[in-house]
């Protein structure tokens, strides 16, 4: 039986669900998935599994380049690398690209973050009164902010030449559709649309049938949902969000953007 | 202004938007792996920081891949210039 590994973060987790269930995989394919942040056990469970694998895919992450899983690579594996997808204009001042906020800690239940704000921690000294701070991140009243609609410019080369350098053509989907479908939960979370279409185009680049894959691309990333500022849905014109939208929250709430940045400030002080 | 002065403007704008550069010599080889939290996510953020540094506007397509910090000089340059 031939075998395939899925290497990379949190959003290849996803792919690795939906083609464990896949009727192109399910008899003929054993499926792995190997985490690029394994370490211990699981490594060297993951460096085994490359002994005898047919094909890897990987993720297109600099962290591959220093990954100790390339040199137990047989020469005989066949490498595809695949897009990495995410649109960070959309969440201009998450965490990811512009550094943590300090105060954020992964808390629990209602409290539990999935991802952090580098403003609201920026403007935490800056801005110590609560009420205060609120009105000046939803005014985006504050220097060294980026401009939005430029932030999308750089964001669609970026995934224009991603789909170039890679041969895929996920990013073109991404920069047709972002404005006016929901692509992503968070910064680095698609939805089931953009998963199933991810998968689409693997399973194109295997040669396999894509019989299945609406019914089974779940919404593995919607349990935690970050809100879109008012003023990215204004200047990007974005059509599937608006200030009342409600955004789940750990499963447990649906909160407005608004209520989503009191509960942040609430928690993190 | 000549390479080496927007070679220094350059080195600025990585510093202030790297934390992980503080103390990192910024030449013309250095590249993005070179220095720590510079990623793909964080490109364009230093993209429009060096905009707004050095007064210039880029064609997104020409800077979202360069391979060095003497690409992006030699850019600022030829805008400068035009």
């Amino acid at each position: 039986m031939p075998k395939l590994v899925i290497w990379g973060n949190c959003q290849t987790a996803g792919v690795w669900e939906v083609f464990r269930k896949l009727p192109a995989f399910a008899k003929d394919w054993e499926v792995r998935h190997h985490e690029l942040w394994a370490s211990g056990e699981k490594l060297a469970s993951d460096l085994a599994d490359l002994d005898n694998c047919d094909v890897l895919l990987v993720q297109d992450l600099r962290n591959w380049n220093s990954d100790p899983r390339r040199a137990a690579l047989s020469p005989a594996t066949r490498i595809i690398r695949f897009p990495f997808c995410y649109f960070a204009a959309l969440w201009p001042f998450d965490g990811h690209q512009n550094g943590p906020d300090p105060g954020w800690h992964y808390g629990e239940g209602n409290l539990q973050f999935g991802f952090q704000d580098h403003l609201l921690g920026r403007l935490r000294q800056q801005e110590p009164e609560p009420e205060r701070r609120l009105v000046v991140y939803q005014t985006l009243a504050v220097e060294d902010v980026p401009d939005i609609a430029r932030y999308a410019a750089f964001e669609e080369a970026r995934l224009l030449r991603d789909d170039s350098r890679l041969d895929f053509g996920i990013g073109r989907y991404i920069v047709d559709h972002y404005c006016t479908e929901r692509l992503f939960h968070a910064i680095t979370h698609p939805t089931p649309l953009l998963l199933a279409r991810l998968v689409r185009e693997l399973l194109d680049r295997l040669g396999l049938d894509d019989a299945g894959v609406d019914e089974c691309t779940l919404d593995f990333f919607g349990y935690f949902q970050v809100p879109l500022h008012p003023l990215v849905i204004e200047r990007l014109r974005i059509t599937w969000a608006d200030t009342d939208t409600r955004y789940n929250f750990q499963n447990r709430e649906a909160l407005t953007f608004e209520a989503y940045v009191r509960r942040y400030i609430q928690v993190y002080g | 202004m000549t390479e080496s002065e927007i070679l220094q403007r350059l080195a600025d704008v990585v510093r202030r938007t790297f934390p992980g550069a503080a103390s990192l010599t910024i030449t013309m080889e250095t590249t993005a792996d070179q220095v720590q939290g510079w990623d793909s996510l964080a490109h364009a953020l230093f993209l429009m920081r060096v905009e707004r540094a050095l007064a210039v506007r880029f064609e997104p397509m020409d800077v979202v891949d360069l391979a060095n910090i003497g690409g992006l000089v030699c850019l600022i340059a030829r805008l400068m210039s035009a």
